[in-house]
This record gives structure tokens, C-alpha cells and sequence, in this order.
């Protein structure tokens, strides 16, 4: 499957903003050539939303939540309202991208790995086929979610139901015990598949990746430590292409619930507004699932092999988010730093993409940064948040994946649901898609334990 | 000061070598019971300095808090925190304690403790060998966390406060014998001004620990043997007050009050001996009376040759030739030296004998137990670098 | 016997200034002593900034007074003070020692003593082990001014004894409440006659690496590099803690009869003190700031003084993120009628001055004096995004020229000691 995008052709600025901005100058994009810059160019996609960037950004684009009622075999509760499930039919897709024998060893959100890489790597195009496998690095940002949840005491558990002895219930000791003598109890394949890195092993031995590798736990933190140590990689000559692969879900029943005793989720909105990113009446976040590849490589090497370069990867910083005592001004230092590094000041930014996670607490805390990093540079903030749910790994390269679609439409999409914003001071975009020239993005991104962190994407430089 | 009249001074708690309650202290000064102990490392650490009369740090059980309050707390904010719950739990208190009512006056001792332990100083040495960045890395990764807070002797105020619910008005006084005198006076006097409808007054020694001898010798010390512990009392308007709110009469006999006072300074030799004698009596006259109004003295605890001398010439000057004046004891055969703590353990004391009309008298050998002739008694405080206070108790009816 | 108690001599050394005079004007103009600062030798201790006294011109003004002898630094700052106060008040012994304001005596408020683990490096022996036998065999050689032998009352003997004072000479450990007790007893003495005048306030120095280690594992000093030497920022969003320092200020309190007998020029009336304890935790204080507004409403009772009569406040003000949200809401408590609060000029001296821990009442009482009578407020620096929870009137950026006719001062310790006081203009 190919990504088919609209011409990237600089088009005519587009003044539908009443506050037209002084456009971009070259500086960075449009100056000379850097064949060092690092260039995505294949993507793939397994989201809520579907198959692809387009399905993403076609969602985004028309406000359409990708967001369903939460259903699990196992999990029966009202508790969990909404959740942002990869659709039956595409879990299959993915499920049938993975050779047969390898199934055992994988789980779904695996499975969206494997697929999602393979579209990223056919999108790249055939000639980067070419590049050796001992060529190609591999740098994976996996969930925390293993496989070792209840599910896998089910066989246990069941046993546990139908025992009558006076010994009944689930006694962990004898439960560890019958590991150790009775293989039946556990899934014979725990070993490989409940392994933190399991995306990591399944994506090389599927697709065949014998080059430097690396994964990294786990949320958005992750993703943003796999796309700085594949640009590292890359620049040092250690590989010729890299693949960065963000996987995971948030399904897992005791961390679901933990989620909930925290209470970040909602409760469910009225009429199908589940997650309501930074309005006054937000209530919750909902979680969700799915994987995001990109194919990355020095931009010198992709004009060489005639690939179309879809966005520039400038960098990401990550910075723990310590709770007390850290006002917004510390906490919008990292963001600043990173843009200060690749001489763009907030008033020279094309779009900002804010986290937007939805909960009372995460979002006044993001308003308050989103102020102290912005201040009246008026840029245009828009999120994907509401459409997505909470991806985990998957985000911020969810994120980079949109980033060739704002630079060539000019167009950035509005906050689902957004009503009414926590200040005057930043420009939500609410309502309506906002037009403007957009040749620079900034992703924020922060985890529910404790990071905070953001990634800098540029229009590509073409001839 | 007539207003002095409406307060009442119960609700004795003194944790010393001689046990927790001020009748083991009287008894054990009767009986010449020998509570010190004589420390091998104290001895090895500063000769003469063999003998300390200790007492057992409480731990969290006893002092009725959780485990992790003490984590900010030395052994002195425990004995203190010790003090106050043998005062206001003890028979004396009937009543809710703690509000907005409840004041505390505190003589504290300052902290003495090393802030990293003996083991750490060879890496010290190196570190210092080094350069001072060294020394500060090591400073950071070895002292201990809370340090900041437990060895500032004021937490012992915000411990006490906290287990019951103080929340008057308070004030704390450092680091000697003095500071558990002027505890007294201002606790008394915020009831008395209706500041507080009750005062915990309190006082409490320093741990004996070998830090402390470098300033004892600096200061002139005689060798004294020092002790540890805590002296506890609550001042509260009586009941026989117009006006008081229904305060229910001390079980523990006659009321005893705060009938007069003075404190002042000298720094040395004859100024020393002046201002002791000046502010005995300007206590005297506070209190209505004169030397002969006196039933018992109880000196502070000589402790440096200069402040004996001092006391011994002003009780000189105060009441005259020897035979004349009344009897003089003190508790430090029993407890050692107890800094701030000591001349209200003498309060303490005061408190025990005025309520059973009995004193005790120390000839130099002996202490022998003696009726108390006149219900009023003069404590003495001589700190170590010239502060001096003195106060007179009365028991009611006199 | 209730007298009037007036202010007649102020005496200050801090980074702002080594005289009264000069800290004063640099309070109204807006200036800070806070700047770069580690501990000597060190150049990456966390805590990057401090507000230290200006030891070559403190040496060069008060190097030939009377030599203290072995004394911790902070004694020395505190002996300047207070002769600077006394001379201030116009108040010198007679021939005969004979004072002519009558009986006088001293309280101070006073710190943690300086015990640095350095000291006891003379007890490695021979052996390379340590022991306390080393360390008495070598004590004759080791520094007198060192934590080993000095006590935290030295101040207040070193004053007594210096200026042959007579009446009491009391030393109060409260912690960052040290000064304002010391004052607030002093002024209860005066009033009810057992002393005619006091010489109070405090001195501290916690600048030195030991003290400044233990106060950096608490978190209580800020570590932020985001804004300079503009790092204390009371009230404001982005404040992240204390910025220590160092230094002394002391007041004459007399009493009305003994100042008018003797024409000493009065600064102010002293017109009520009053403190309390939260009762809470040592680590932290009050969330309601109950005992905050305990002490607030308890000076002006004390003082016959209705809330809606104030005019000014002197926060505490320290930068912390508890205290300044805390603050705000026990004085919104105290002056709640008529929301009184929104008339009453904020104003915290720290964001200047920097947190003088034990003695840091007293710079600040002084400045309350100084308010009083020079009808001027100065500035709370560094509020450029005040904290949602902050919403009282802090006198931003510059100084205000305002009627001041009765102004309170908080001093809030830690383990929730608290203290205020009530200042009052005086008219002959």
C-alpha cells in the first residue's frame, strides 16, 4: 500500500486566517540541500482509525473520533466506557501479515507491529529493498503491555473455578508452583511472548532486520528515544536506513484498572464525545492501541535512491516531568531548547500539536505550559488527541506521520469537541480546520509517569 | 504582678536517670541511690568524664507516635516529646488537652550530634585531601536526609505540637539552664495576660554526647557529670479563679503558682554575682515576701566554678550568714546535670515538696528529707555565659 | 502595668547593605542582593544562588569596632547590628555605666550552630582511625571559632556583655520565626514593665556547605537556573524555593515614657504581637494556614488593632511553593471582612533580601518600621505570572508610595512556628 499524497509543491499562502502570519523564511527548509538531514520516507499505520496515514489523517481532518465502546473477552465492566480499538478486521490483517509459524511467539499489538512495518517498508519503495539487511537498524518503542496479564492465568484461573477442594481459590504460591511442574497452567510460549522487547524480536524475524538495533519502554517517552537513537545512527553511518516502530495497547485488565483508580478515564461523554482535549467540560481520557512504523534515512542516501522524502525529523527532547514544586516556565524549557536548537523561535512555527490528553489535571498543566512556551507568538494548536485516544508508543510517531499532510494541504485540523478553551492567550483551533503555511511542527507529548517530551518535524527540502 | 495569683502550675512529668516520675527522683535523692552510669566511651573520649547519668531513648511505642515522625528527631526531641506525654497524660490532666488554648514554652538545648558518622571520616580526609567540590560530593551522598530538620532544635516544638494538638501561643528559649527558667516565666505569664488558657512548659537536656565536652571545657566547665532527661509541667488558670472556665482541681494537692520573678544578665565574676542577687529579688518582691519568706532554695547545678561562685555569693548576699538560711538541694546527685532541663526538674522537684510539705536538704554528704517550713521556694538559674533567672513558687494558702 | 512600646534605633549588615540607611533605600528602589553563589572552592553545589554580606566591605566598616574574639560569622554580623542600633537610638552608657534609658536587655533569635564534619578531622589518630581520644589530645590546637566550641547564645551574651546590659538577655530558637519572637518578647517585656528597653532582632549564616547540604536534601532552597539571579519569586507560578542568606538586623524597643524622657527620635510603635503553633507536620506547614492566621489575629488583638485598619503586610513570603499559596489564603482569612485583603498592600522583602533563616524577621520588621513612617511599600520582585492561588495585591516591580498607618510582619518557621507583629505610626 502506497501513500498517495497531494502534490508538496509549496503551494500559495493561504490568508483564510485573519491574522496572517509572516510566512516561514528559508532557514531551514528551502535553504541548501543538507544531505545529513534525517528524511522519513515510507510510513505505515495500524491505528483505531484504520490502515495508513490517510485513514489517520482523514479522521483528523473531519473530526471523526475513532473512539468505541470498550469491549474485551475477558474484562466485563462499565467502568472502562471507551477505548480506541484497532478494528476486528484490521487486527486479522495484521494477524495474517505475520507467517504462520511465527504467530505463537507474538500477541495482536505485535501483530500491528509487524504489519504496520511492512507497510512503512514497502511505502519507502522498492529500492530501499536494496539496502542490505546488516544496513537496516531496527528501533522499536514498545508499551509496557506484555503479555503476562490475566489472560494468561486463564487456563489457572478456570482450573481454579471448577476446583471444589477445600483448597480452592487462587493461591498464588500453588500457582507459581504448577508453573514450575505443570506447563498447562501457563501458555507455553510466555517466555518469548510476555518479553518487553517481543515487538522488537517479531518485526527482525519477520522482516529481517540484522542490522543495529535497539528497543526502548515505553509510552510516547519511548517512541521519542527510539526516533533520537535511529537519527543518531544514521548521522554516525552505523546503518543506511532505519526503521522506527511504535507498538503497544493499553489493553491489559489490571492496568486498565489502575488507570481507572487514578482517575484519568472518563466516564463517557455524552453522545459519542468520549475525550474532549482542553475544554472547561473535559472529564477523562480514553486509552487506546495500535502501531506506527517509519522508514527513516540521511536524506542524501533517499535522493540517491530517487525516494520522495515526506517530512524532516529536526529532533526530540525528553526531560522528566518531576510533580511539585516545577512551575510551567521549567517545564517548557525542554520544548524551547529543542527549538532553539534548529533556530526556530515559537513566532517562526508552523503548528503546534499538543498532547491534549483530556483529563483535568493533564490538560491545565499542558495550558499552563502551552502559555509559558507560547506567549503571544499566536502559532496555531491543534491535537490529535480527541480522535486517537491515548496511543502509548504509537503517538508521537502518529504525530510525525500527519506532518507531510499539514505541510501540503496548509490546513490544520480542530480539536474535536472543543467548545470552550482554558485561556484566551493560546490559539485552539476549534470549530473549523485553520489554513495557514505550515513548514514546522512541534509534537508535545507527556506519560502518565512522569515524562514530558517533544519532537520537531520540518516541511522536507525538494527540488 | 497580681494577675500571676489566677495560675496554676500541675501536671509535674520529669524523665530522668532516676526513673519517670518526680516522687523516683525524690526517693532516690533520700535513699543516695547511685542512677549514673559510668561510660566507657564517655571516659575514654574526655577524661573525667567517666560517669553520665543517661536515660533509654524512647522509641516510637513509647512515645505513642509512628515510626516514620521520627525519622526528623534526635534523641533530645524524643526525651522532650518523652517529657510531655508523662505531663499531659499523666493523673494531673483531666480533660481534653491540645486547641487553640494550649500553648508550649520549651527550653531547648541546641543539637548537638555529629553530622556524619565517625566511619565516614577517612573518606572525608581524602575528600579534603582533594578539593572542596570533593568534600561537598561527599557531604551530599553522606548526610543523612532529615538532618536539616533534626538538628534544629526547635522540632522538638513542632513534634510536641503536633502529637497534641498545641496550637496556642509558644515560644522557645536555647541552649542553657536558663532557657527552661524563662520557658516558665513566659508560659506562666501568657496565661496569666489570658493568652493561652494552658501552657505545656517544658525543658530538656542535651544528649550526652562526646561534641558536647569541647564547649563545656571552652566554657569553663568543673567536671560535673552530666545527665539527661526532660522536665515537664502545664500552667493553667486554678479553679478558684473568678472567671476561669471550669479547669477541675488538681488531684495532685495544693495548687502551686509562679508568685514572682527575675531574670537578668552578667557577665562575670561581680557582675555575675549582682545580677543573680538582683534578680532574686526582684522575684522576692514580686512574690510579696523577703529572704525569710523562704522555705527552701534549689540552686542551679554548679557547673562552671564561676557560676558556683556566683550563686554561692549571692545566696550569701541574699540571705546572709549560712546558719540563717534555709535548705539547699539539688537533684544532680540523682540526675546529673540536665542543662535547660535542670532548674525546672528543681521545679518539678518544688512542686512535689510544696504539695507534701516536706523538703530536702543537702548538708554536702547526705539528703535528708525535712518539713517544709514556709510553703514557698526559690529556684535558681545560672547559665553558662551569664544569663541568670530566678523564680519563687508558692503553694497556695500562703 | 501596660506601656506603650516605640521603636527608636534600627541597626542592619546584610547583601544589601551594611547599614540600615542603605538597606532601606535599596528595598525602595527595587534592588537585590541575591546573585551567583556556591560555597567556597565548590562550582557545581545545586543551589546556584544566595544572597551573601559583602565580606571585604564588611571587614573595612566594622573591622576595628572590639574584637568579639573566636566567634561564628554570624555573631560578628549581629554585634554590628546591634551597635549600629544603639548608636542609632542614641544610647550609650553614661560615665558610670549608669544607662540613661534605664534597665535594658537583649533577645535575639538565633540558628542552627555551624558544625562542620570537617572539625572533627583531628580526631583521625596516628592510626588513621578515628576516635574521641584523638580529637582531646589535640584540642588545644583546634579552632575556637569553629562549631566545636562555639553556642548559639553567643549573640545574645555577646551583646549583653559587650554593652553592659543588665536585664535579661534572652536567645530564641523558633527557626524562621527566631527574630519576630525575639522581638514580639521584647516588646512584651517592655509593655508590662519588667525591662525599660530591649535591644532585639537576630543574626544567621547558613552559608556554608554543611548547613546549605542539609538544607538542599530538605528541597527547601531553589536549584532553578531558568531566571538568573531572579530565582525568588514569591507568589509567582514558576517560584521553586528559598534563596538563603545571611546577615543581622536589630531594633531598639523602648518604652514611650523612656523615650520621650530621654527626646529619642521614635521610628514607630510596636503595637502587638502574637504567635502560634500548626500543630501539623514538621516537614510541612498547615495546608489551611490555620496557624498562619492564628498569629495574624492574635497581634492585632493584642494590639487593640481591627483588621480593617491595616494597610500593609510583610509576608513571609520565602518563594517555597507551599508557603506562598498558604500565606495568601491565611491572611485572605484573617482580613475576610468586608474582603478587606484586596485593600491591603503585599510585600515580600525576600525576593530581595533573600531568606536570612533565624534572623529574617527582623530586616523585614525593619522595613515594616521604615513603611510606616516613610509612607512606602517596596516591591515584590519576580512576579511576572503570579500562581492562580496567589491573587492578593503584592506590589509588583516597583515600590508604592501609600499611606502605611499600621502594617503587620509574618514570620512562619519550620515545623509550623509562627509569629507576627503589629506596627503602628507614631505621632508625638
Amino acid at each position: 500500500m502506497t501513500t498517495d499524497l497531494p502534490s508538496t509543491n509549496p503551494s500559495d499562502e493561504l490568508h483564510d486566517d485573519p491574522n496572517p502570519r509572516t510566512p516561514h523564511t528559508p532557514g531551514t527548509s528551502g535553504t541548501g540541500f543538507d544531505p545529513d538531514a534525517i528524511v522519513v520516507t515510507g510510513i505505515g499505520a495500524v491505528l483505531p482509525t484504520g490502515r495508513g496515514p490517510e485513514a489517520l489523517w482523514s479522521a483528523w481532518r473531519q473530526a471523526q473520533p475513532a473512539l468505541s465502546p470498550y469491549r474485551d473477552p475477558y474484562v466485563r465492566t462499565r467502568k472502562i466506557s471507551h477505548f480506541g480499538h484497532v478494528p476486528d478486521a484490521l487486527q486479522e490483517e495484521s494477524r495474517d501479515s505475520v507467517p504462520h509459524k511465527l504467530r505463537k511467539f507474538g500477541t495482536p499489538f505485535t501483530f500491528n507491529a509487524v504489519l504496520a512495518a511492512q507497510d512503512a517498508m514497502a511505502a519507502a519503495g522498492e529500492s530501499w529493498q536494496q539496502v542490505p539487511e546488516e544496513r537496516r537498524g531496527l528501533y522499536v518503542a514498545q508499551d509496557d503491555s506484555t503479555d503476562l496479564s490475566a489472560a494468561a492465568f486463564h487456563k489457572a484461573l478456570d482450573n481454579a473455578r471448577t476446583d471444589h477442594s477445600p483448597e480452592a481459590g487462587v493461591n498464588l504460591t500453588r500457582l507459581v508452583a504448577e508453573a514450575f511442574g505443570n506447563a498447562a497452567t501457563f501458555n507455553p510460549f510466555t517466555v518469548i511472548r510476555a518479553l518487553n522487547n517481543n515487538t522488537l524480536a517479531l518485526i527482525s524475524i519477520a522482516q529481517r532486520f540484522r542490522g543495529d538495533c535497539a528497543a526502548f519502554v515505553q509510552d510516547a517517552g519511548a517512541a521519542l528515544g527510539a526516533l533520537q537513537r535511529a537519527a543518531f545512527t544514521l548521522r554516525e553511518g552505523t546503518c543506511d536506513t532505519a526503521l522506527v516502530v511504535g507498538a503497544g495497547s493499553y489493553n491489559e485488565p489490571l492496568k486498565l484498572a489502575a488507570q481507572y483508580r487514578a482517575g484519568h478515564l472518563t466516564p463517557g461523554g455524552p453522545d459519542g464525545a468520549a475525550l474532549r482535549s482542553f475544554d472547561a467540560e473535559r472529564d477523562g481520557t480514553v486509552l487506546a492501541e495500535g502501531a506506527v512504523a517509519l522508514v527513516l534515512e540521511r536524506a542524501g542516501d533517499a535522493a540517491a535512491r530517487g525516494a520522495r522524502p515526506l517530512v524532516t525529523f529536526l529532533g526530540a527532547a525528553l526531560r522528566p516531568a518531576v510533580d511539585s514544586g516545577v512551575g510551567p516556565s521549567a517545564l517548557a524549557e525542554g520544548p524551547r531548547g529543542l527549538l532553539a536548537e534548529h533556530g526556530l523561535t515559537p513566532d517562526t512555527l508552523g503548528a503546534v500539536l499538543a498532547d491534549g490528553k483530556g483529563t483535568v489535571r493533564h490538560d491545565a498543566a499542558e495550558a499552563e505550559l502551552l502559555r509559558a512556551l507560547l506567549k503571544d507568538s499566536g502559532v496555531l494548536v491543534g491535537s490529535l488527541r480527541p480522535v486517537t485516544g491515548t496511543l502509548g508508543a504509537a503517538g508521537p510517531l502518529a504525530e510525525l506521520a500527519l506532518a507531510p499532510h499539514l505541510f501540503a494541504t496548509g490546513e490544520l485540523p480542530p480539536i474535536a469537541h472543543l467548545r470552550t478553551p482554558p485561556d484566551d492567550g493560546t490559539d485552539f483551533v476549534m470549530g473549523a480546520p485553520r489554513k495557514r503555511r505550515i513548514d514546522s511542527v512541534l509534537s508535545l507529548h507527556s506519560t502518565f509517569n512522569g515524562f514530558a517530551g517533544a519532537l520537531l518535524a520540518q516541511r522536507p527540502h525538494t527540488d | 504582678m497580681t494577675n500571676l495569683d489566677a495560675v496554676r502550675l500541675t501536671a509535674p512529668g520529669l524523665y530522668t536517670a532516676a526513673g519517670a516520675d518526680p516522687a523516683s527522683l525524690w526517693e532516690a535523692l533520700v535513699a543516695g541511690k547511685d542512677t549514673g552510669r559510668s561510660d566507657e566511651l564517655l571516659a575514654e573520649a574526655w577524661p573525667g568524664a567517666g560517669t553520665a547519668f543517661l536515660v533509654d531513648d524512647p522509641d516510637a511505642a513509647t512515645l505513642g507516635v509512628h515510626r516514620r515522625v521520627l525519622r526528623t528527631s534526635e534523641k533530645q526531641a524524643r526525651m522532650a516529646l518523652y517529657g510531655a506525654r508523662l505531663a499531659l497524660t499523666g493523673p494531673s490532666v483531666t480533660g481534653p488537652v491540645g486547641g487553640e488554648g494550649w500553648g508550649l514554652y520549651l527550653g531547648l538545648p541546641t543539637v548537638d550530634e555529629q553530622l556524619l558518622r565517625f566511619s565516614a571520616l577517612d573518606g572525608l580526609r581524602r575528600a579534603a585531601d582533594d578539593s572542596p567540590g570533593a568534600v561537598a560530593a561527599l557531604y551530599g551522598r553522606e548526610v543523612p536526609p532529615f538532618s536539616g530538620l533534626s538538628h534544629l532544635n526547635s522540632t522538638a516544638a513542632a513534634h510536641i505540637s503536633a502529637v497534641f494538638g498545641l496550637t496556642g501561643a509558644m515560644a522557645a528559649y536555647s541552649p542553657f539552664s536558663d532557657a527552661g527558667l524563662s520557658a516558665l516565666v513566659d508560659g506562666v505569664l501568657s496565661v496569666a495576660e489570658g493568652e493561652n488558657e494552658a501552657a505545656v512548659i517544658g525543658a530538656v537536656s542535651p544528649k550526652v554526647h562526646p561534641l558536647l565536652f569541647p564547649q563545656y571545657e571552652e566554657l569553663g566547665w568543673t567536671g560535673a557529670a552530666p545527665g539527661e532527661g526532660a522536665a515537664f509541667l502545664v500552667a493553667r488558670r486554678g479553679p478558684d479563679v473568678p472567671g476561669a472556665r471550669d479547669v477541675p482541681a488538681a488531684p495532685d494537692g495544693p495548687a502551686v503558682r509562679l508568685a514572682g520573678y527575675g531574670r537578668g544578665f552578667g557577665a562575670d565574676g561581680a557582675d555575675l554575682t549582682s545580677a543573680l542577687t538582683e534578680a532574686v529579688h526582684a522575684a522576692l518582691a514580686m512574690a510579696g515576701t523577703d529572704a525569710a519568706g523562704i522555705g527552701w532554695v534549689l540552686p542551679d547545678a554548679g557547673w562552671t566554678a564561676a557560676g558556683e561562685q556566683a550563686q554561692r555569693a549571692a545566696l550569701d548576699r541574699v540571705f546572709g550568714p549560712a546558719g540563717a538560711r534555709p535548705a539547699v538541694a539539688g537533684a544532680e546527685r540523682a540526675t546529673g546535670v540536665l542543662g535547660p532541663a535542670h532548674p525546672l526538674a528543681h521545679v518539678v522537684l518544688a512542686l512535689h515538696g510544696l504539695a507534701t510539705g516536706r523538703l530536702l536538704a543537702d548538708d554536702g554528704e547526705t539528703v535528708r528529707e525535712e518539713p517544709l517550713p514556709v510553703s514557698r521556694v526559690l529556684v535558681l538559674a545560672c547559665g553558662a555565659r551569664g544569663q541568670v533567672c530566678a523564680v519563687v513558687l508558692e503553694g497556695a494558702g500562703s | 502595668m501596660s506601656r506603650r512600646v516605640v521603636v527608636t534605633g534600627l541597626g542592619a549588615v546584610c547583601g544589601l547593605g551594611l547599614d540600615w540607611q542603605t538597606v532601606w533605600e535599596g528595598l525602595c528602589e527595587g534592588r537585590s542582593a541575591i546573585r551567583g553563589w556556591q560555597p567556597p572552592g565548590v562550582d557545581d553545589f545545586p543551589v546556584r544562588y544566595a544572597a551573601p554580606v559583602d565580606d571585604a566591605a564588611f571587614a573595612a566598616r566594622y573591622g576595628a569596632d572590639e574584637d568579639p574574639g573566636p566567634v561564628e560569622r554570624r555573631v560578628r554580623f549581629g554585634l554590628a547590628a546591634a551597635g549600629q542600633a544603639l548608636a542609632d537610638a542614641g544610647l550609650a552608657a553614661g560615665g558610670d555605666g549608669a544607662w540613661t534609658a534605664g534597665r535594658i536587655g537583649t533577645a535575639v533569635g538565633s540558628g542552627v550552630p555551624e558544625r562542620d564534619p570537617l572539625e572533627l578531622l583531628p580526631a583521625l589518630g596516628e592510626d588513621g582511625q578515628p576516635s574521641w581520644q584523638a580529637l582531646y589530645a589535640r584540642r588545644d590546637r583546634l579552632d575556637r571559632a569553629s562549631g566545636l566550641f562555639c553556642t548559639n547564645d553567643a549573640l545574645a551574651a555577646g551583646i549583653a556583655a559587650r554593652h553592659r546590659l543588665r536585664g535579661p538577655a534572652l536567645n530564641f530558637s523558633t527557626a524562621c520565626a527566631g527574630a519576630t519572637h525575639a522581638i514580639g518578647h521584647g516588646f512584651r517585656m517592655i509593655r508590662r514593665g519588667e525591662v525599660d528597653a530591649m535591644v532585639v532582632g537576630g543574626a544567621d549564616s547558613v552559608l556554608n556547605l554543611p548547613t546549605m547540604t542539609g538544607l538542599h536534601l530538605l528541597g527547601a532552597p531553589s536549584t532553578s537556573e531558568l531566571f538568573g539571579d531572579r530565582l525568588c519569586r514569591a507568589f509567582d507560578r514558576d517560584r521553586s524555593g528559598l534563596v538563603a542568606a545571611e546577615g543581622a538586623a536589630m531594633l531598639v524597643l523602648e518604652s514611650e515614657e523612656s523615650a520621650r524622657r530621654r527626646g529619642a527620635i521614635v521610628y514607630a510603635e510596636v503595637a502587638g504581637f502574637g504567635s502560634s503553633l500548626d500543630a501539623y507536620q514538621v516537614t510541612a506547614p498547615h495546608p489551611d494556614g490555620v496557624g498562619a492566621a492564628l498569629a495574624m489575629r492574635r497581634a492585632l488583638a493584642d494590639g487593640g488593632v481591627a483588621p480593617e485598619a491595616v494597610d500593609s503586610v510583610n509576608a513571609h513570603g520565602t518563594s517555597t511553593p507551599l508557603n506562598d499559596p498558604i500565606e495568601t489564603r491565611a491572611i485572605k482569612d484573617v482580613f475576610a471582612g468586608g474582603e478587606h485583603y484586596r485593600k491591603l498592600a503585599v510585600t515580600a522583602n525576600k525576593t530581595m533580601l533573600g531568606h536570612l533563616i533565624a534572623a529574617a524577621g527582623a530586616p523585614e520588621l525593619i522595613a515594616t518600621v521604615l513603611s510606616v513612617r516613610d509612607g512606602i511599600v517596596p516591591p515584590t520582585l519576580n512576579l511576572e505570572n503570579p500562581d492562580p492561588a496567589c491573587d492578593l495585591d503584592y506590589v509588583p516591580d516597583k515600590a508604592r508610595h501609600q499611606e502605611v498607618s499600621v502594617a503587620v510582619s509574618n514570620s512562619f518557621g519550620f515545623g509550623g512556628l509562627n509569629a507576627s507583629l503589629v506596627v503602628r505610626g507614631y505621632d508625638d
